[in-house]
């Protein structure tokens, strides 16, 4: 009954989309720790990036320039959402609650729009690699599969980098650790609240095109990929990017093997499970919390 | 008894603000008369008032957070609707049965929840929502899934239906005044009182004897049975019901009520409600771009209006909670 | 006869110690006071005794019961009850709703007798009404009755706070730093609050900088230093001790008295 190479390629598949959500869950942690805020447009962010690289498609605008402009496009309604939604409420000392309300709004908005714009029909990118797939022990490895390790992984030791050794990545995470005291050393706390918007905007822009291949887009795809980012922020322990990552790992995989052992109607059961268990039993995540 | 204006506009009891909510009167009022279209609409604010009712209660009063009420929606509209529709039970045991499957539910799914805070406890009930909404549309021998049950019968009690829109909007606009009724005799209760204290501090509600955790759940209960109730109204008054009409449309709609009338006020929800609930009449063709206009409504109100429309010429203290 | 037994009562944070081995006993009826420096452990010493702090070593016993561990909702249905060095008004409630919910504890009416409105409901509120009003003017916020308690200025805000806890009807209060930032003319009028109430039956228990407060209303001294008690005892006593002035010595409180 059970096949193992089926399953091993479920797995592989699962790991595959679970880097997915570790991009968008580490988008979650890097405002939620300049900010303390959960963005909850960040799936629109999912959203725009492979909806606008298949706008700029259409255009004749080859692959490559086109995915650059989107994250760039992308990274920009980031800041803009910031702008015009976040920094409104922040200075007006608005409750937790009604921040998340208000980026769920966004997202909404952001939804619609598109909409009108490009309309229902699901629209998709063609992968980066028009290959057929690498076939190892009899599991199928599609070349956008390695596309969306390999560049999780370059932008995870990017991120790393950014954290560690630059000026700004460090000015971000010690905002993170401290507002106040980040403010008193000089460091513009609002710009970098804008900055953390940016970047996490163009992580969930590049999760949105690495993805696109594989499945299509459409206006409404943001929601799902919000909640799965989420879901992976909460299991790797909110505010630890990199434990963000793992949770999306585990995420894919725990949603995979559901689908493997109950069938394909449960996946969105099995994350929202897997997201209740950790928030009840273990909210600081596998990891453990960050501060 | 000397008084400033600032003090009289602070004064709890003004918390009835009046002139809004003689013009939400005055609304269902034509309605009833008018007897044409408007009742249609009138109606589905009425049922969608109920909800954010109770939503008030647990968010407003209580301050705490659940973006998953819908659920209970749900639980009350599919009981609702296939007690009636297939097993032929009378509309209003089958609003009750959804109502007590609802209070089970709430208890269930109250206990572990509520113990989260902040983004969790948001996060946590955003997941019964969608979670709920997931059997609806899987549990397909029950629920019918994306097709949904149809064929379910108007309100009344043994023979006697309710089958004009006007003695339906009747009957709606009965039960709308009931339960904000309810919500002001709650408020103004030593219930009520310890509600309102959660959300100014939990710390010192304790040291004063309440217990916390146990006010939370009922209030969260209460909440729940509002939602059941609304949710059986809307399938009763629609005919029909499906996912979709209990998901995060409905989510982001009560939201869109609740802030636009005034949260924490007693007939904010009825308010925003009426003024939300006639919008898409006001401006024609805004059908197409309903979500786009109450996603933008609300977050403008959030920023500028917070308070609602109930509650302009109140002073909201500035200070930042830690929620 | 002590209505509060505090034995070896310890809390570790980790590496620190914030009150190591503690132990005294507060006599019932009259004012005692916990002072010392800042830092000195005063804080986490009432999070302990009220419940909101479990001890890492040590027993609380009130009334001689021992309630170490039990919650504080349960403390303060006991007759225990405490204010906050940071106020914790309930912002949205008039002053009058705010001192009806310490009231709470003593009452019963619940969410159905809230919709029904029997008459043992309504002669309870009528009560709570009366007895909130005349907590009210007991504190001296009769003026204030309506008003919403956030915008109350910082005095009166202390003031409502003390009567909300009178409303439990306590046998022992616990005030923490009741005259953190009042001037000396409100700081007087406390210290008359304060023996009023104590002499009303209520037994209270202070923490407090201001020594001149102390040394007027207190009858016992409780002195903490670096988490230790380094002495107890009678105002004068606790004057005439060298360790507690030598760990004052060059602190700005002792000179105030």
């Amino acid at each position: 009954m059970l096949d193992p190479v089926f399953l091993a390629q479920t797995i592989l598949n699962g790991l595959s989309v679970g880097c997915i959500y570790g991009l968008i869950g580490i988008g979650f942690c890097v405002i939620y720790n300049a900010s303390g805020i959960v963005n909850f447009a960040q799936g629109a962010f999912v959203m725009m990036g492979g909806m606008i690289t298949h706008v700029l498609m259409q255009q004749h605008v080859p692959l490559i320039p086109s995915a650059l402009l989107a994250i760039v496009v992308v990274a920009l309604a980031g800041v803009v959402i910031e702008r015009i939604v976040v920094r409104p409420l922040w200075d007006r000392k608005a409750t937790m609650f009604v921040m998340i309300l208000a980026t769920l709004a966004a997202q909404i908005v952001i939804e619609r729009l598109t909409l009108m714009l490009v309309g229902d029909q699901p629209k998709s990118i063609p992968v980066f690699t028009d290959l057929p797939p690498i076939k190892l022990a009899g599991v199928a490895i599609g070349y956008q599969t390695l596309w969306i390790m390999g560049t999780s992984l370059v932008l995870i030791a990017a991120l790393g980098l950014f954290f560690q050794k630059t000026l700004v990545g460090r000015a971000m995470r010690a905002c993170a650790i401290n507002r106040e005291a980040a403010a008193l050393q000089g460091i513009v706390v609002s710009r970098m609240l804008a900055m953390s918007f940016a970047l996490s905007a163009a992580l969930g822009a590049i999760a949105g095109i690495l993805v696109t291949p594989t499945q299509f887009t459409a206006f409404n795809v943001g929601t799902p990929f919000a909640i799965s980012g989420f879901i992976a922020a909460i299991v790797g322990g909110f505010g630890r990017p990199f434990g963000a990552f793992l949770g999306g790992l585990l995420l894919g995989l725990a949603q995979a093997l559901a689908v493997f052992g109950l069938g394909s109607g449960l996946k969105n059961m099995a994350a929202l499970s897997v997201l209740l268990i950790f928030l009840f039993l273990r909210p600081s995540g596998i990891l453990g919390s960050a501060k | 008894m000397a008084t400033s204006p600032a003090t009289i506009l602070n004064s709890p009891k003004l918390r009835l603000d009046h002139l809004p909510t003689a013009l939400a009167v005055a609304v269902v009022a034509y309605a009833i008369i008018d007897g044409g279209y408007i009742v249609t609409v009138v109606g589905f604010a009425l049922i969608y008032a109920v909800f954010v009712a109770g939503l008030n209660i647990f968010m407003g009063y209580a301050g705490q957070t659940s973006f998953g009420q819908n659920a209970f929606a749900a639980i009350g509209g599919y009981a609702s609707a296939v007690l009636t529709a297939t097993y032929g039970w009378p509309p209003v045991a089958g609003i009750l049965a959804g109502m007590a499957g609802s209070v089970v539910c709430a208890l269930l799914i109250g206990m572990p929840t509520l113990r989260l805070k902040g983004h969790y406890l948001a996060m946590g009930t955003l997941a019964i929502g969608l979670i709920v909404y997931e059997i609806a549309v899987e549990w397909q021998s029950v629920t019918n899934g994306y097709m949904g049950i149809s064929g379910i019968p108007p309100l009344g009690i043994g023979s006697w239906e309710l089958e004009s829109d006007r003695a339906q909007l009747i009957f709606l606009a009965i039960v709308t005044g009931l339960s904000l009724w309810a919500t002001w005799r709650l408020r103004q209760s030593r219930f009520g009182r310890a509600l309102v204290a959660l959300s100014g501090s939990e710390d010192a509600a304790r040291a004063l004897g309440i217990n916390v955790g146990r006010t939370k759940l009922i209030a969260f209960v209460i909440s729940a049975i509002f939602a059941s109730l609304a949710g059986s109204l809307l399938v009763h008054i629609v005919g029909f019901i499906s996912p979709e009409m209990i998901g995060m449309n409905m989510v982001i709609l009560a939201f869109t009520m609740l802030y636009v009338g005034g949260i924490g006020t007693t007939t904010g929800p009825l308010i925003g409600a009426i003024v939300i609930g006639l919008l898409p009449e006001v401006f024609r063709g805004m059908k197409d771009y309903q979500d786009l206009v109450y996603g933008t409504v609300l977050i403008l109100i959030l920023i500028y209006a917070p308070g609602g429309i109930a509650s302009l010429g109140r002073v909201a203290p500035k200070r930042r909670t830690a929620r | 006869m002590s209505i509060l037994r505090v034995d070896g009562l310890t809390r570790r944070f980790g590496g620190l110690v914030a009150n190591n081995d503690i132990t005294f006993a507060i006599p019932a009826h009259g004012v005692s006071a916990v002072i010392g420096p800042n830092g000195a452990g005063k804080t986490t010493l009432f999070n302990m005794i009220s419940g909101f702090m479990e001890p890492t070593e040590g027993r609380v016993t009130f009334d001689g019961k021992i309630i170490t561990g039990v919650r504080p909702e349960e403390i303060a249905a006991r007759g225990l009850v405490r204010t906050f060095q940071l106020t914790q008004l309930f912002q949205n409630l008039s002053v009058l709703e705010n001192v009806k919910v310490g009231c709470h504890v003593r009452t019963r009416a619940g969410v159905f007798a809230a919709l029904t409105r029997p008459a043992w409901a309504r002669r309870e509120e009528a009560e709570t009404d009366a007895k909130a009003r005349a907590l009210i003017d007991l504190v001296g916020l009769s003026d204030q009755t309506e008003q919403l308690a956030g915008v109350l200025p910082y005095g009166q805000q202390r003031l409502l706070e003390i009567a909300r806890a009178m409303a439990t009807e306590p046998r022992l209060m616990l005030l923490d730093e009741p005259a953190a930032g009042l001037n000396h003319d409100e700081t007087a009028q406390l210290g008359t609050l304060i023996r009023r109430i104590a002499g009303g039956g209520t037994t209270v228990l202070l923490i407090e900088h201001d020594m001149r407060l102390v040394m007027n209303t207190a009858d016992h001294i409780v002195v903490l230093n670096f988490g230790r008690k380094i002495a107890e005892g009678t105002p004068a006593q606790i004057q005439e001790n060298e360790d507690v002035v030598e760990a004052y010595l060059g602190g700005a409180e002792m000179l105030d008295a």
